[in-house]
């Protein structure tokens, strides 16, 4: 490792931050876009347009774009064996922005399930 | 377990696509280090500009990101991201079948590990569709 601690945690934040605000912005963009019905290829179209024109979409696109920039910077600084594995914690936090900031129903199953996801991803990185 | 077509295809665009990015990465590593150690960047993009194999890569991992959203549009977060993570079981098989990379016995573990979560999480999905189709039953 060419840099201190503290920056590998850093950018490390900065992957997991970024990149689950951006799941939950583009979740809640998509849900207030896409009520309508999704069917045929017309629907689609409609909902492509009102994608691209919500704000939203921009704000989360750019939070995953700061992501990438992050894991860019993690991986010029640390190996890629330890920022993979780091970054499944995103699973874990993004459930919990799910649960307290989208209000969506996460029962315990959902939860097992996900922290199984989130040890298995883990582990596939070694 | 019932999978949504949607996310069935988007798991799979999503490993696909993975897996050609990495071929044509690896394929081109040499050629990109050469232009961006003289430092011809314009060269370096014209390379992979004009790569079949890096630009499938891209088209499908965008076609993925636009699944993505449409699934998001209709299902719970919590339920999507956990369940596209199958994206990483696939791809790891897809590199030890096409790529011929190793699978260390702790990869089999997280494999099988994604797999139970998946499965859970799919699950917990019918779980809390069941009591809705049941107010929906007619009298």
């Amino acid at each position: 490792m060419t840099a201190p601690v503290s920056v590998v945690i850093t950018f490390i934040a900065g992957i997991v931050i970024f990149g689950t605000l951006g799941d939950l912005i583009l979740s809640r963009t998509m849900k207030q876009v896409g009520k309508d019905d999704l069917r045929t290829w017309r629907d689609a179209l409609r909902l492509a347009g009102r994608t691209l024109g919500a704000p939203g979409f921009y704000l989360g696109i750019s939070c995953m774009a700061g992501a990438f920039v992050s894991l860019l910077a993690a991986l010029s600084v640390a190996p890629v064996s330890l920022v993979e594995p780091a970054t499944a914690l995103s699973f874990v936090l993004n459930t919990l922005g799910a649960r307290f900031i989208l209000k969506e129903h996460v029962n315990p199953t959902r939860w097992v399930g996900t922290l199984l996801v989130t040890g298995g991803a883990y582990l596939l990185f070694f | 377990m019932k999978l949504h077509p949607l996310v069935a295809a988007s798991v799979i665009v999503n490993s696909l696509g993975n897996v050609l990015l990495t071929l044509a990465m690896k394929h081109l590593a040499p050629v990109l280090e050469a232009h961006l150690a003289a430092y011809n960047v314009i060269a370096a993009l014209l390379t992979l500009a004009t790569d079949l194999t890096f630009l499938s890569g891209l088209a499908l991992l965008l076609t993925f990101f636009v699944l993505f959203l449409a699934l998001l549009s209709k299902l719970d977060l919590s339920y999507v991201l956990p369940i596209t993570s199958l994206g990483y079981v696939v791809t790891a098989l897809l590199g030890a079948l096409l790529l011929g990379e190793r699978i260390s016995a702790l990869r089999w573990t997280g494999i099988v590990a994604i797999a139970v979560g998946v499965y859970l999480v799919t699950c917990s999905a019918e779980a809390d569709r069941q009591p809705a189709q049941r107010q929906e039953m007619p009298l």
